[in-house]
């Protein structure tokens, strides 16, 4: 039976069998304006981080909005056909990019059948129709006929395919050959985390031998503003979101005896209620920590989701301290590449895995701003991940030897 | 093989053209009524796509005025979808915000969002696009259609008190059969003893309607009038686009049974893939959606002859009936059990729902295996010649059936394929 809480909410756990299954991280790949390895990433932090850079389109209406900014990445030429790399956005060029920076462990793996794909992908902020069509309707005026003409003759042949999230993931599957079980999921953070559970499932049940997990944050554009604003994002109290371009994947398999990242335990649940916020993901994180088998004075490093919906980073913050203490070993890696979104806890997985391995974490400075590297090494770690509208996810990783 | 709990459908919400619950749809499934009809955009009137499945709007509002689903801005998608789960949830026993569903997951697949060319317009100027143009004139943008792709999901967990996990799955025209099968895997893990799974879509915009052409995948033949939609048949020429939900509640065996309820059927298996072919067409050997098949199969520790029927993805469309034809064969090719399969595709009837078409097509399998009776093709009288399965041509046919697959294929190469038994 789930483990259940006695409480309103009941986030479910993984239970024996993921943690049996002791999935572990065999590889990361990541792309952000910090770098492209876990590796950089400590680096472009030691390095005090360099700042966002001010938006192309910021104006009156976003005064002073920063972002973390990519260029795109130059891989259209690696893609087999021309026709479809149409069909590619921004983020889904980036999660390519992510993608094929930790598929090294798949190179020659036998069976592509039995490679699973597990991905979180935002919506694609862009225009529908697209500029192309809009400003063609704007050169045509009020005219309904003139209108419908224009659209049908200027909206880009692909566009559908586009606007689909979801097609970065089909592009990801051809790049690789890996026809194994494939799950999509959307929008928020918590998705990204939901593609990692349900990646490690796929292992842990037997319908794949390895798992490509990753996902990508939202290109940004001034429809992720608009969106943001609409799910009261701007109006956190804590000033407006950084947001970073970027991806990152990460390669699953089973642990083979050596010291092992795992994935040991988990939880998910919904409360859209803000007020119950707080308890709710309190209870969460307490479900994930039984799933794993470890107590809150077990977990060594916590990774934080840094913008947590409309609760906010207030009921996030407050829900840790109850459970693990006021000086509980906090991180968020926002300060150095941005907000994430469906990324976010993949950044924080990659990141969770070699600091179980390589024994080190990175805290914010309990002393004031900033954070500082500590050469502990965690046993466990916990990472959080929410959804816009009331959803979290907790996980917890461990090391296993 | 089968791992762990058994799960049953005890609740079925529909919303589509042939009906707003699931006793409608099904008798007008079973009479072999088309919910096909003329349709155009809103002012727009010479638009290429003549046909359409919608939802009748009037008789929808006022078949749910009385549930409080609708007090807020929403897409059509989300409207459709709440009244299925509502629907659903009722139809299994439950009250909506009651104590037994506190702990229910929802997980439920989505497409892409509602757009208006008249929303976006507002960010234009004399000189082209204007962003900060269309900041100063925000406030008139359109509400309804500011909402995010987990905006279902959310709703339904909000409106009926489900506090368990909240997914959204994002797999295109696989998504709500996606949605399904991830229930059926958390039942049995022990993540849940219930889930609200399903799906919910609606294309009928322009905006949507005319990426959709730019594809060609509706087709245009018009003056085949509500016979449009012809799965499998020599004269198919593209899809035509639905809109509506299809919305279940799965039921872990030790809850049904413990409060006595009645199940449709057995969610038994659940297979998926991707292609790894072309963003823009299917594998043309069908090994993605043969690999679908043969999982769920696999899922549920079922030989390929103990299958009675496939609810076919058939879409209509040229490449995918051939193809779904060709992985059928495969998967039941030994002693050419293909031969002795009914294969019937729903969208020959109500058209395709897209990203929520797993939903309804799900619901349908589920009762059929119940009823033993299997939902014919329409409107197929030329049969291709590369289609050469037995799809029911005549109407709505009697036929025990033990288990039955439902498919479902999606745009860039996802496919789902579910399992259902008869619940003896």
């Amino acid at each position: 039976m789930p483990q259940h809480t006695d409480t309103q909410l009941a986030p479910a756990a993984g239970g024996e069998a993921f943690r049996a299954a002791k999935v572990a991280v065999e590889a990361s790949g990541l792309h952000c304006a910090a770098g492209s390895t876990v590796a950089e990433l400590l680096a472009a932090w030691a390095a005090g981080g360099k700042p966002p850079a001010r938006l192309p389109f910021a104006s009156d209406w976003l005064p002073g909005a920063t972002a973390y900014l990519l260029d795109e990445p130059n891989l259209r030429s690696q893609l087999y056909d021309r026709k479809a790399v149409r069909t590619l956005d921004k983020q889904a060029l980036n999660a390519l990019a992510a993608a094929l920076a930790c598929a090294k462990p798949l190179a020659g793996f036998a069976d592509p059948a039995r490679v699973g794909l597990y991905m979180g992908m935002p919506m694609v902020e862009e225009p529908v129709p697209s500029w192309e069509t809009l400003g063609a309707l704007g050169r045509v005026g009020a005219d309904l006929a003139a209108i419908q003409h224009s659209i049908l003759g200027d909206t880009p042949p692909l566009t559908s395919l586009m606007i689909l999230n979801s097609t970065a993931a089909s592009h990801i599957a051809s790049q690789f050959g890996v026809t194994g079980t494939t799950g999509v999921f959307s929008p928020w953070a918590d998705a990204g985390l939901e593609a990692l559970i349900e990646a490690a499932w796929s292992i842990a049940e037997g319908d794949n031998d390895r798992a490509l997990a990753g996902a990508s944050a939202p290109t940004v554009t001034p429809f992720l503003y608009f969106n943001y604003e609409t799910q009261g994002l701007l109006d956190t109290g804590a000033g407006l979101p950084v947001p970073g371009e970027g991806a990152a994947f990460v390669a699953l398999r089973p642990a083979d005896g050596g010291p092992a990242a795992c994935l040991a335990g988990y939880a998910r649940g919904f409360e859209p209620d803000p007020q119950a916020a707080q308890a709710a993901r309190r209870r969460c994180m307490e479900a994930a920590l039984a799933s794993a088998g470890v107590a809150a004075a077990d977990i060594g490093w916590i990774l934080f989701d840094p913008l947590c919906g409309r609760a906010g980073v207030a009921a996030e913050r407050a829900a840790i301290a109850e459970l693990f203490g006021a000086d509980a070993p906090l991180c968020g890696w926002h300060e150095v590449c941005g907000y994430l979104g469906p990324a976010q806890p993949v950044f924080d997985v990659a990141a969770a895995a070699a600091a179980l391995l390589e024994g080190w974490r990175v805290v914010e400075n309990p002393k004031g701003q900033g954070l500082e590297r500590q050469d502990v090494a965690p046993r466990h770690v916990l990472i959080n991940a929410s959804g816009c509208r009331g959803q979290f996810v907790s996980l917890v990783m461990s090391r296993h030897e | 093989m089968n791992k762990g709990n058994r799960v049953f459908v005890t609740g079925l919400g529909v919303v589509s053209s042939l009906g707003l619950e699931w006793k409608a749809f099904w008798a007008a499934l079973l009479a072999g009524r088309s919910g096909i009809r003329p349709w155009a955009p809103e002012h727009c009137e010479s638009f290429p796509v003549k046909f359409a499945s919608p939802v009748d709007k009037e008789a929808f509002a006022a078949a749910f005025a009385g549930e409080g689903l609708f007090d807020e801005p929403m897409e059509h998608r989300t409207a459709f979808g709440l009244a299925a789960a509502r629907s659903a949830i009722r139809d299994a026993g439950f009250a909506p915000g009651g104590e037994a569903l506190r702990h229910a997951a929802v997980v439920v697949g989505s497409g892409t969002p509602e757009r208006d060319p008249a929303d976006m317009l507002l960010a234009l100027d004399a000189q082209g696009r204007a962003i900060d143009r269309l900041a100063e004139r925000r406030a008139a943008l359109n509400p309804r259609l500011r909402q995010n792709n987990d905006a279902l999901a959310e709703m339904i967990g909000r409106q009926n008190g489900c506090h368990g996990p909240s997914l959204n799955v994002s797999m295109a025209c696989a998504g709500a059969a996606q949605a399904i099968g991830l229930g059926l895997r958390m039942i049995r893990r022990g993540e849940a003893d219930l889930v609200v799974a399903g799906g919910a879509d609606s294309v009928l915009n322009m905006a949507t309607m005319a990426g959709l052409l730019m594809l060609g995948a509706p087709s245009l033949a018009e003056n085949l009038g509500d016979r449009l939609s012809t799965p499998f048949d020599r004269l198919r020429s593209g899809f035509v686009a639905a809109e509506g939900a299809g919305v279940v509640v799965l039921e872990s065996e030790a809850s049904a049974l413990a409060r006595g309820a009645v199940p449709y059927a057995e969610l038994a298996g659940f297979g998926c893939s991707a292609d790894a072919y072309r963003v823009t067409a299917p594998h043309p050997g069908g090994l993605g959606a043969a690999a679908a098949m043969r999982r769920a199969l696999a899922d549920g520790g079922v030989e390929p002859a103990q299958v009675g029927s496939i609810n076919a993805h058939g879409t209509s469309t040229p490449l995918n009936d051939a193809i779904e034809t060709a992985a059928i064969k495969a998967v039941f090719a030994d002693g050419e059990h293909y031969r002795r399969l009914a294969v019937s595709a729903n969208k020959s009837q109500f058209g395709h729902l897209i990203a929520a078409s797993g939903g309804p097509e799900f619901i349908a399998t589920a009762l059929s295996v119940r009823d033993g009776l299997i939902p014919g093709t329409l409107n197929l009288a030329n049969p291709d010649p590369v289609c050469d399965l037995d799809y029911v041509a005549e109407g709505t046919r009697a036929q025990a059936v033990e288990y039955a697959l439902s498919n479902s294929f999606g745009f860039g190469g996802f496919n789902v394929s579910l399992l259902v038994k008869r619940h003896a």
